[in-house]
């Protein structure tokens, strides 16, 4: 699959450049992924972020409340995961599984800090990229918490359950 | 009233550790307004359109949610603090109203000033979104805590609540809502 194609065609990369979108489909490796391979998984250090292709995968999370495994979301094609871990280097705060076979690009962490350190467009384009997704997830939970408080509960509950 | 990189670095010490280098700094506090904003002045409103960065130089907010359920006063942001860092990047509905509580001056950059900065000015555009973005990611992993799953799935009526719980849950809201967490 021609990754910079889907890029293109991808809304959160709508700042990228043709060239922009060649540059970072060069430092993503695609590769196809069996049911049940694990991309990451819960509290140990991240080493690179996903873009899924084409495929589901599923993320799952120890319950907070002593509930064993919860399954919390199903990310499809177009969806970026493993950015917290990116920016921070801290442990993964959920597991990512496929859910049957998945197609997906990766960016290895030490390709992520060249690309920065490069300082070139591209690199504060995917920077963007990555805090307006970040910004999005926390509004959506901001937005889940008021609702509960204010007894909007069930579809902000789920939501706050993928956290 | 102009702000030196010193005085900002010294101000807002969490977010100039934050950045990469102070090298940055000085060009992005020419992106940003420096304003006296007198009391009783309705800065952003709950749902309402929001695309602003604000950081507290002098005086106090207050950040509060309302509906037709009532209304809970979540505290107070006051000098060194800022709020708005989700609406600069992401502009849309505020997560919180936001009242200055005393006549106050405020720096503040808008999603436009921002963009512009990306433009003109990316390195330092982006040592900016390194600083907010982690942040950021310590909002979202706050959000993963058990405390914070404990709120969302609590069967309960604040008002009902006894006063230290009710204090203990608002508090913990306010932190995830990135008020009172950001000194």
């Amino acid at each position: 699959m021609d990754i910079s194609e889907f890029l293109l065609s991808n809304p959160l990369f709508d700042t990228f450049t043709t060239s922009e979108t060649e540059t970072l489909g060069k430092a993503m490796t695609t590769s196809r992924y069996p049911d049940g391979h694990v991309f990451i998984k819960e509290g140990q250090r991240g080493d690179a972020c996903y873009l899924v292709l084409d495929g589901e995968v599923s993320v799952t999370r120890m319950s907070r409340s002593d509930r064993g495994i919860e399954r919390v979301r199903t990310m499809g094609a177009g969806e970026l995961f493993g950015l917290i871990a990116l920016i921070d280097r801290g442990k993964r705060a959920a597991t990512c599984t496929a859910v049957g076979e998945v197609t997906a690009a990766s960016l290895p962490t030490n390709a992520f800090d060249l690309l920065f350190q490069s300082n070139a467009p591209i690199a504060h384009h995917f920077q963007f990229v990555i805090a307006r997704q970040l910004a999005r997830d926390l509004r959506a939970y901001n937005h889940a918490l008021v609702d509960t408080l204010f007894g909007r509960k069930s579809e902000a509950k789920l939501l706050l359950r993928t956290v | 009233m102009e702000v030196t990189v010193d005085e900002f670095a010294k101000r807002f010490s969490t977010l100039a550790k934050r950045f990469p280098s102070s090298s940055n700094l000085a060009t992005i506090l020419k992106s940003m307004s420096v304003d006296e904003v007198p009391a009783g002045t309705r800065l952003i409103e709950y749902e309402g359109p929001c695309s602003t960065l604000y950081l507290v130089w002098e005086g106090l907010l207050t950040a509060s949610i309302e509906d037709m359920a009532g209304k809970i006063l979540l505290g107070q942001i006051g000098p060194g603090e800022w709020i708005g860092e989700v609406t600069l990047i992401e502009p849309g509905p505020a997560s919180a109203s936001v009242f200055c509580e005393e006549d106050s001056i405020l720096l503040s950059m808008a999603h436009e000033a921002f963009s512009k900065l990306r433009s003109e000015n990316p390195e330092a555009a982006g040592a900016l979104m390194h600083a907010l973005s982690l942040n950021l990611v310590d909002r979202l992993r706050a959000y993963g805590t058990r405390a914070a799953h404990e709120i969302a799935e609590g069967e309960y009526a604040l008002e009902e609540l006894a006063p230290e719980k009710r204090t203990a849950i608002i508090n913990l809201i306010a932190r995830l809502m990135g008020i009172n967490g950001a000194k």
